[in-house]
């Protein structure tokens, strides 16, 4: 196994023993099933027998508040494993390339123009292969490893793709990726660079998914988004746990998340309220809203018309990394906003792109086709009135637009040519030095 | 072999008996876990047992029908 580049958890800042020593009690008290309520232990599976919902990771928050605390969490490191006692992964973190603790900026160009008094963005670009997924396959696969995995796994669209690759080269695992066979050529590259087993599947996203589901059903491989993915969406409740500690141990009023899954959007919110139970910030209400594109959107689209189901949907957008037509964790996303007085909208693939453009030209921040959709959204809500101009709010950017050039390649201008002397360059200028 | 899948019925299919219909045409069997049909759609997840073949070409024929078959448990693709 390869070494870490974080500082291994010990005793006094969140791991949990499981070689030597006295055993503690455990902070994990195994999987229960969402809808039926079933609990059994914790394995690698991810669906309920009985009814087939999702298996969610039930934790012993009294064994938590018992050894967690603000200032252990500060002593802890720079990345997502100084949450570790909220997260299900038992021993030393195997599989760590230190993803987590992006920056929360304050936007003050951004929010100008929009009409709102405190806006935040969390750029998770700045995460080890630019972008969120980091967070879930870091925790994932060390997961895996204490199963005994010894081969990762996903489907993917791309960010996926390269986060799985990377850190199974990080952790000396096979590989086995599936993308659709039209990516845009930043996400190969950015997945073969780690030499992964990388098969571009020729199908629509249908076919994609059935092959990978039939897959992920017969081998014994750690398909991160499949049978270990309870725990892999634990790490994204880090996405909360951040923005807290870097709010000054706070939740914000107001947050707006891409959706594709939905399973960020319900994490984020989970994360706030385990901090609040815990006692580790003061227990308040805040919104959760979520953005969709318009051409994959069945999660907005229940939102707006007020149905509490969601009806799958076949994509087509630019925004290939929210291009889920059949939503996972929809149905708990659309709840988690209706309950906290959030609001769900979707904009069309041009305002993705002005969505782009908009950050990048306003605070220096260049975010792939999901930020976009954020952005517009955001911009949506603000100028509707759904953000209230004194919420503090946070939006979430959790992508690099360098995977995706494509997408505003048609829409940034071209640099002005010029001969290599000073007379060129004036005449450029328009005006003489 | 088996497989779980999501089934979901748009108005005009919802008060169709296509799921006993398929059983009729097909050697599988199936077990309905959970479901929610309402009056202008619905869905239900259940498991289908039978031949790879046989479930095959069930799933093209509920597809057909104007069923829209996904796997139980959402996309296993993601972003």
């Amino acid at each position: 196994m390869s070494a870490l580049i974080s500082a291994p958890p010990t005793a006094q800042n969140g791991g949990h023993t499981l070689n030597g020593g006295a055993k503690k009690p455990s902070r994990l008290k195994g999987l229960q099933c969402r809808e039926c309520g079933q609990t059994s232990e914790i394995a690698p599976k991810h669906v309920c027998e009985m009814c087939f919902g999702p298996l969610e990771v039930q934790y012993d928050y009294d064994v938590i508040a018992s050894v967690i605390s603000r200032e252990k969490i500060e002593r802890g490191p720079r990345s997502i494993w100084r949450y570790q006692d909220l997260l299900p992964v038992e021993g030393t973190p195997q599989v760590d390339l230190g993803a987590g603790f992006t920056p929360l900026i304050k936007c003050n160009n951004l929010a100008k123009k929009l009409g709102i008094k405190s806006l935040y963005i969390k750029n998770d670009t700045a995460n080890p292969t630019w972008s969120f997924k980091d967070r879930v396959v870091s925790t994932a696969l060390s997961r895996a490893v204490e199963f005994g995995f010894d081969t990762a796994a996903c489907a993917s669209t791309g960010n996926l793709a390269n986060s799985v690759s990377a850190h199974a080269a990080r952790a000396g695992m096979k590989c086995y990726v599936f993308i659709p066979s039209d990516l845009e050529i930043g996400k190969i590259i950015g997945s073969l660079i780690y030499k992964p087993n990388l098969m571009a599947v020729k199908g629509n996203y249908d076919e994609v998914n059935r092959l990978c589901a039939e897959v992920a059903d017969r081998t014994d491989w750690a398909f991160v988004n499949v049978n270990v993915r309870p725990f892999y969406s634990e790490g994204s409740k880090t996405l909360a746990y951040e923005v807290a500690e870097q709010l000054g141990w706070q939740a914000p009023d107001h947050v707006v998340i891409p959706i594709a899954s939905g399973s960020m959007l319900t994490k984020i919110h989970k994360g706030f309220n385990e901090l609040m139970k815990l006692g580790l910030i003061e227990q308040r209400d805040f919104r959760v809203s979520g953005a969709q594109a318009q051409g994959c959107s069945p999660v907005a689209q229940a939102f707006e018309d007020g149905h509490d189901f969601v009806k799958p949907v076949k994509p087509s957008t630019i925004a290939k990394s929210l291009a889920i037509g059949n939503p996972a964790d929809g149905i708990y996303a659309l709840d988690t906003m209706r309950s906290t007085g959030g609001n769900a909208a979707m904009v069309s693939d041009e305002e993705v792109v002005e969505g782009i453009k908009l950050l990048a030209e306003t605070e220096g921040i260049f975010t792939e086709t999901a930020g976009g959709v954020t952005i517009g959204v955001l911009k949506k809500l603000a100028e509707s009135g759904k953000i209230k101009p004194d919420e503090t709010t946070v939006a979430y950017i959790t992508g690099i637009g360098l995977k995706t050039p494509e997408a505003i390649a048609d829409h940034v201008g071209a640099p002005l040519q010029i001969a290599p002397n000073l007379a060129s360059f004036e005449a450029a200028l328009g005006r003489k030095l | 072999m088996r497989d779980r899948l999501r089934l979901t019925f748009e108005k005009d299919k919802v008060a169709d008996p296509v799921v006993c219909q398929m059983a009729k045409q097909f050697d599988v069997t199936f077990s309905i876990r959970r479901a929610n049909v309402e009056t202008d759609a619905g869905w239900m997840d259940l498991e289908l047992q039978g031949d790879d073949a046989e479930i095959e070409r069930a799933i093209e024929w509920l597809e057909n029908a104007g069923v829209l078959v996904s796997p139980a448990g959402g996309d296993v693709l993601a972003g």
